[in-house]
């Protein structure tokens, strides 16, 4: 027992957790002063302070600590507000359903169709203008970009709102909701009482690792900071991107102590979080029990509220995407012209060609990079099913989780300087290597929670039948988890596409993704051709979510359980 | 007596025949060096790394490529990049990791603060530009930029690609006289606020407006060439940032936000949120417009007393992998055949760095040939050229643009 | 006053149907205090479907005929809440982040601190379960959660009890002990009790009814 679990740490620490912290270490030595290759390397803490010394720092840390803790509580509150809101309501199925779409949209490609939606010279204003609102050329209003970051934070509730309902589904199933709401309204209790009192405490320890990871997503950021935060200054992480790319070399030092220090916050604001966690559940032990209210009316609005909120939040995201692809057909498309003023098909044919390879690349990745992730994330769950190990308590789990909780640009730069001292950057084999330590994760976490709860009973009887462990788990077990399996590996290859410091850093410029065409040409800004490739980006993971969903149903066309 | 004259001839001959057989042997054994690179570049593949963000670029290099392909059976694949920062970063992670060969970037297109730091430390390889034929034809000496890069010498450590000047661009329709220099602009935004802006710093185009603006409002120009260390930095830069305070407030988004690139500006210009726009290639306006990228009522413009111009080259890192096909490559990118088609306004616009002087007469002519674009300037319109300041003024501008309006 | 009038709980003509295809026949009986109604039938004969009919918790594709009277009012369409009726399940349902004490101290209505922390102590001592206030649910043996889980819902002094299975999940000897506590606690708080069950040992005396039949039955042939 001990061995398997050791045998267990050890393959998975090595595949995961060494190489995240061997690149920290590659990170951090720059940081403090030790970069061979450059003039004046030696270990000081020069490259600390100068962080520290630099004008835009302070504001930039106010600014993506800001951000991220808003956008991450506002988009948690909302997921967990319509779920309670929408538990079992006319919209319930609707809420389940456009999750898997919504997650498809890379972060990139609807963040510049967001921008675009939002801008004073956007979508919305040129729907409005000039009839009603009398403008012949833009205001010049502060939205996009504007120095709070307010359109940044929008935009990423936007996104990570349908990941926490996502993960709450897969929460609830872990215990029997219906039930316990049945006994709590049988106890007089309202079901927002009901739900806030006994549903949330028990899905809250599921949630707190999703919590984590969007938390370190948010303030890492650097993509979407660029298209939709401030740049006067601009949040830390884009900071950070700055000095990496700094023509002045000696900012790579800054760089990497930058990169480092994103780290510690990161750290502390994971800890600011489970404090308060600590601290509102010590403060709240006697309000659970204190008794049901006795005056209740069941508030009508709360509904109709969160459906209005559930329609706005698919609206937009519907719209950003929809103003991309009328973007990657257009010719001509001027203020305030509510629709292009020339068509064309010009950009899709070019494109077409020019991305043959990286398209090949992509899917080749994405493919391998998923099948992988999900062969070892059954291997483990075979492994936790057997031994019945339980999710939470296995701290070794942490090791798995570690890639998407430390910022990707803390330690990237240590993995590519590594994997350049061994010759191993630049070939397909490494890139897919390194996304599948970001693919894993996602792959686990969508996949757990079925995978545990399948009824092991199934599998045991068919091993007596057909004699064979091998055998059973294959025509019996692997069968019956199809549709959360095809999900899964939907999921993990839209992680794969959207990955782009990887495949920048470990590509060498020898393996070309569509995600990094994508970056290069928005750097053009050329709408059209940003809005072609940004949707290149989202129809690989698009088809693939579809192939997902139709595929289990094709093959249990007659089997209403599966 | 007659002997004696015939001695002489005979000498004279004997000398002439072997000073033109040694210039001939030294242009042979030239010429041998380049068949032998030529020899060696057959089949290799050359990396090129090339900021990706322009369609007509990237066309332009595509076209490259497969001429190369045919003509010399060398393999030229752009890696496109968003900021050359990126692949420098990359080349010093090589080094770090001590890859003295089989680097990843064979070519990289580059200039000033880029070329410096690589300069520095030592990250290019040795000296190849004067091995290439086709460097005898650019134009050196009208061109200082070609061999002094931001003030930083070149030394033959990379080729000249193409020039480049800084020009605004106004849409006529919406604003009919445009500035004529800084102070002007200041008064055509106090009838005109928030229509334009320039991307924050350190993005490129940024830090040149900014240095524009220097050169037209320091009191003594001189003072540009020399380190800045060596000069009052605050007494001389303080007419800037004294303009700035005053210029800020009637930009674009008052200046608490400001555009991500020149290439964002032309999409504003577009929809007329910015009148005013910048750009380093003079053909800029009139290729978007035939894009449709812009309206056609835009129009290119300089300030009367000349704008900030520069050189961008290709260079070569000191581990690349494929080193003589990516001098093949830079020697064709140099050629009165390359430099015509990316001067063709049509293609690419981008100005030659060849000398005219230097070139045939046919060749002469289909330069002088080229139709201009209705937006773009000739270059007598395009006026004098202002030399960039010395490299060390760009930390300390940055620096203290940070400071006042970044922090 | 004969005790016979004194019918606390009635069902007239009750019937669940799925798609216009009834799971049983209307059925009617009535449940005084303290009285317990034990319910049998084969699987599949809607046994279930009658409770939540009863209950409120009714899925929507189901739709229901007759009515339902609880102490003299209707409870038709009346939502769960108002209702005042005690659902216990086969699963003790007890609620894992709460300890034992506060389980129970969840079903007592608002009011005085010591009030109810002395009621969940009253309670846990008639349970034989002195001094567990404040054990984790998950260190319960499953007698013990059972238990705990019937206190629970006793607590909150409801004006019905249905129970489903309450004993399926627990074994021979635990059942015993469990469906004796369980009887005393109906006698003891004088509360209608309807349980639903296949177990013919539930039943406490030799009566029960048949759901398929929909009709009173004895066990003695």
């Amino acid at each position: 027992m001990l061995y398997r679990k050791l045998l267990l740490i050890f393959v998975g620490g090595l595949l995961f957790a060494l190489p995240v912290l061997l690149g920290l270490l590659a990170t951090w030595l720059p940081a403090i002063g030790y970069l061979p290759g450059l003039k004046g390397s030696e270990f000081s803490i020069t490259a600390l302070q100068a962080v520290f010394a630099h004008p835009s720092t302070y504001s930039s840390l106010s600014l993506s600590v800001s951000s991220a803790l808003i956008a991450t509580s506002a988009a948690f509150v909302l997921s967990q507000w319509l779920c309670m809101s929408l538990y079992k309501s006319a919209l319930w199925s609707l809420l389940k359903h456009s999750i898997a779409p919504l997650l498809a949209v890379p972060h990139l490609a609807f963040a510049i169709g967001f921008a675009f939606l939002i801008a004073p010279s956007g979508w919305l204003m040129r729907w409005l203008s000039p009839a009603l609102t009398g403008f012949d050329i833009p205001p010049d209003w502060l939205i996009v970009n504007d120095s709070y970051a307010i359109s940044l934070s929008v935009g990423l509730i936007l996104k990570e709102t349908p990941f926490f309902i996502l993960m709450t589904l897969s929460a609830l199933s872990h215990f029997d909701h219906r039930k316990t709401l049945q006994v709590a309204a049988s106890l007089r209790y309202s079901h927002t009482q009901a739900w806030l009192k006994l549903i949330f405490p028990q899905l809250y320890p599921h949630l707190r690792l999703p919590l984590f990871a969007v938390l370190s997503y948010s303030l890492s950021v650097v993509d979407v900071a660029i298209v939709l935060g401030p740049n006067a200054p601009a949040t830390f992480a884009v900071l950070i991107n700055q000095w990496f790319n700094h023509s002045d070399i000696n900012y790579r030092f800054l760089g990497a102590a930058g990169a480092s220090v994103m780290l510690l916050l990161v750290i502390a604001l994971i800890a600011f979080i489970y404090a308060a966690e600590k601290l509102i559940k010590a403060q709240s032990q006697s309000w659970l029990v204190v008794g049901p209210k006795v005056f209740h009316k069941e508030a009508i609005m709360g509904m109709l509220l969160a459906k209005a909120w559930l329609c706005l939040v698919l609206l937009m995201s519907f719209l950003s995407v929809l103003a991309l692809l009328v973007w990657s057909f257009s010719r001509q498309w001027r203020f305030p012209d509510a629709l292009p003023s020339r068509w064309s098909v010009k950009y899709w044919e070019k494109s077409w060609q020019q991305l043959l390879e990286p398209l090949q690349n992509t899917a080749s990745i994405g493919f391998v990079s998923a099948a992988l992730a999900l062969l070892i994330c059954i291997a483990i769950l075979q492994w936790q099913a057997v031994y019945k190990i339980p999710v939470q308590r296995s701290w070794w789990l942490g090791l798995l989780y570690l890639p998407i909780l430390v910022p990707q640009i803390s330690f990237l730069f240590g993995i590519q300087m590594l994997l350049v001292r061994f010759h191993l950057e630049g070939s397909l084999a490494s890139v897919i290597w390194v996304h599948l330590i970001f693919v894993l994760p996602y792959a686990y976490l969508t996949l757990s929670q079925v995978y545990l709860q399948f009824d092991e009973r199934y599998l045991q009887q068919a091993t007596i039948l057909c004699q064979s462990k091998w055998r059973a788990f294959f025509y019996v077990k692997l069968p019956m988890l199809f549709k959360p399996l095809a999900f899964s590996f939907a999921v993990a290859f839209a992680v794969s596409v959207a990955q782009y410091l990887p495949s920048l850093y470990v590509g060498a410029g020898r393996i070309n993704t569509v995600t990094l065409e994508s970056v290069a040409l928005a750097s053009g800004a050329d709408a059209r051709v940003s809005a072609v490739f940004a949707l290149w980006q989202f129809i690989l993971p698009l088809l693939v979510y579809i192939a997902a969903i139709i595929i289990p149903q094709i093959c249990f066309k007659n089997r209403r359980e599966l | 007596m007659l002997k004696c004259t015939t001695e002489i001839l005979k000498k004279k001959v004997l000398v002439a025949t072997v000073l033109a057989g040694l210039s001939a042997a030294a242009i042979a054994q030239a010429d041998d060096v380049w068949q032998q690179t030529l020899n060696e570049a057959k089949g290799q593949s050359v990396y090129f790394n090339a900021w990706g963000g322009s369609d007509t670029i990237n066309d332009y290099i595509s076209w490259a490529a497969a001429e190369v392909k045919k003509q010399y059976q060398v393999d030229v694949k752009q890696v496109k990049i968003t900021d050359t920062g990126d692949v420098v970063s990359r080349i010093l992670a090589e080094k770090s990791a001590g890859r003295e060969t089989g680097g990843s970037v064979d070519l990289i297109w580059i200039n000033g603060e880029n070329f410096k730091a690589m300069k520095d430390n030592q990250l290019l390889a040795q000296a190849y530009t004067q091995k290439l034929p086709n460097y005898a034809l650019v134009d050196t000496e009208n061109k200082p930029s070609t061999l002094y890069d931001f003030t930083t010498a070149v030394d033959n450590l990379e080729a000249p690609w193409g020039m480049a000047q800084l020009v605004f661009m106004h849409d006529s329709k919406r604003l009919a006289k445009p500035p004529t220099d800084m102070l002007s602009l200041l008064e055509t935004l106090k009838h005109n606020k928030g229509r334009f802006s320039y991307p924050a710093l350190p993005n490129f185009h940024g830090t040149t407006f900014i240095k524009q603006a220097l050169h037209e409002l320091i009191e003594d120009s001189s003072l540009l060439s020399k380190p800045v260390s060596e000069v009052d930095f605050e007494r001389v830069s303080a007419p800037l940032w004294a303009y700035l305070d005053q210029l800020h407030p009637l930009l674009w988004r008052s200046g608490k936000s400001f555009p991500k690139s020149a290439e964002q500006m032309k999409q504003l210009l577009n929809d007329s949120e910015l009148f005013i726009s910048l750009s380093f290639n003079p053909n800029d306006a009139s290729n978007a417009i035939a894009n449709d990228e812009l309206p056609d009522t835009v129009r290119s413009y300089v300030h009367k007393n000349g704008t900030l111009g520069n050189t961008h080259f290709v260079a070569i890192p000191f581990n690349a992998n494929a080193k003589a096909g990516a001098q093949v490559f830079a020697n064709f990118l140099m050629s009165a055949k390359a430099q015509l088609r990316k001067a063709t306004p049509a293609i690419w616009g981008d100005p030659t760095v060849l000398a005219m002087s230097k070139l045939s007469t046919a060749q002469q002519q289909q330069f002088f040939n080229l139709k201009l674009g209705a937006a773009t300037l000739t270059s007598e319109q395009l006026g004098k050229v202002l030399l960039e300041p010395h490299s060390s003024w760009v930390a300390a501008l940055e620096k203290a643009w940070l400071a006042r309006y970044a922090n | 006053m004969p005790e016979a009038s004194n019918k606390v709980f009635s069902v007239d003509k009750l019937q669940v149907s799925f798609e216009q295809h009834a799971l049983f026949p209307p059925v009617s009986f009535s449940i005084a205090s303290g009285e317990l109604l034990v319910v049998m039938g084969p699987s599949g004969c809607g046994k279930s479907s009658l409770l939540a009919a009863i209950a409120g918790t009714l899925a929507p594709q189901l739709s229901l005929a007759g009515s339902v009277r609880l102490d003299g009012q209707s409870v038709n369409g009346m939502p769960i809440e108002q209702r005042g009726i005690g659902l216990q399940y086969q699963q003790d349902l007890l609620f894992p982040h709460l300890n034992v004490a506060g389980n129970l101290l969840f079903a007592l209505s608002r009011a005085d601190k010591k009030l109810r922390l002395q009621q969940v102590k009253d309670a846990l001592v008639s349970a034989d379960l002195e001094g567990f206030e404040n054990r984790d649910v998950a260190t319960l043996s499953g007698g013990q959660r059972a238990r705990v889980s019937l206190l629970r819902t006793l607590l909150a002094k409801p004006k019905l009890l249905l129970l489903d299975e309450p004993f399926s999940r627990l074994d021979e000897e635990l059942r015993v002990d469990f469906r004796r506590f369980v009887f005393s606690s109906i006698k003891q708080m004088g509360v209608p009790a309807l349980l639903v069950t296949h177990d013919r040992q539930d039943c406490p005396n030799d009566v029960y009814f048949d759901l398929a039949q929909a009709k009173k039955t004895s066990l003695k042939p």
